[in-house]
């Protein structure tokens, strides 16, 4: 697919809603696409996740999004601890990145880097409200965690192919000026 | 041959997916998990700070074109 020019000062940042035009959104990652497509309106009206999607203007078309959600890593994943009674318990407080995802043809402008930018705003505004240490995420291929780590994302999970890695809230509060 | 050795991979990637555990074992440790992370960076590198800063100018402009 040829890429489509952006203007990234016309790209609008908006929760998703019932008018977000997600089916022709193609990141070419699959769990990517399909949380979009399938789960996204269910996952906000339960409120487990929150979704926010990039516009061009006023379209409706997404053409990239993220998706985050408080607390992450059940007690069940520290070592030892999948016997205990607390293994549903949030083992640290964090902000988690579940998703994020720039539609092919609007790849490689920047869009991507914008909304890890939009997600930082936004982490530092929980943080104003709810303690936490970091936002985590879940790396989906050896690319995305060659770029994470270039940003100093660290690595907190052990023997997993997609590793979990995290930022400290600090450098956040540091970065956006908090 | 081949899918004997895929199967496998199937089977020792789920395997390793099962047993990935956490580099600590108990919210303290997390937390001096993460101060030690903070410390050993140094703060946001010059990467992240190019891209913060790119998204501050887009976001002026935004400003300014709305205005």
């Amino acid at each position: 697919m040829p890429p489509k020019q952006l203007d990234l000062t016309k790209v609008e940042i908006k929760p998703f809603s019932k008018d977000t035009a997600v089916n022709q959104f193609c990141c070419g990652k699959t769990p990517i696409d399909r949380f979009l497509k399938n789960k996204a309106k269910k996952a906000g009206q339960r409120c487990e996740l929150r979704t926010f999607c990039a516009h061009v203007e006023r379209s409706p078309l997404c053409i990239g999004y993220y998706a985050l959600q408080i607390g992450t890593d059940s007690v069940a994943d520290l070592p030892g601890a999948d016997k205990t009674y607390l293994r549903n318990y949030i083992a640290f407080p964090a902000v988690h990145l579940a998703y994020l995802g720039v539609h092919q043809e609007y790849r490689r402008q920047g869009l991507g880097q914008y909304l890890l930018m939009d997600v930082f705003s936004r982490v530092a505004a929980i943080a104003k409200h709810a303690g936490f240490y970091a936002l985590t995420l879940q790396s989906l291929d050896d690319d995305s965690t060659a770029f994470y780590k270039s940003l100093n994302f660290a690595v907190y999970s052990e023997n997993l192919k997609q590793p979990k890695m995290l930022y400290p809230l600090t450098d956040i509060l540091t970065l956006t000026g908090e | 041959m081949t899918s004997a050795i895929e199967n496998f991979m199937r089977w020792w990637n789920w395997l390793a997916q099962k047993n990935g555990k956490l580099k600590f074992r108990t919210q303290r440790e997390a937390a001096e998990f993460v101060r030690r992370v903070q410390n050993e960076s140094g703060g946001p590198n010059a990467k992240i700070q190019a891209m913060r800063e790119r998204y501050e100018e887009i976001r002026r402009a935004r400003a300014a074109k709305a205005t």
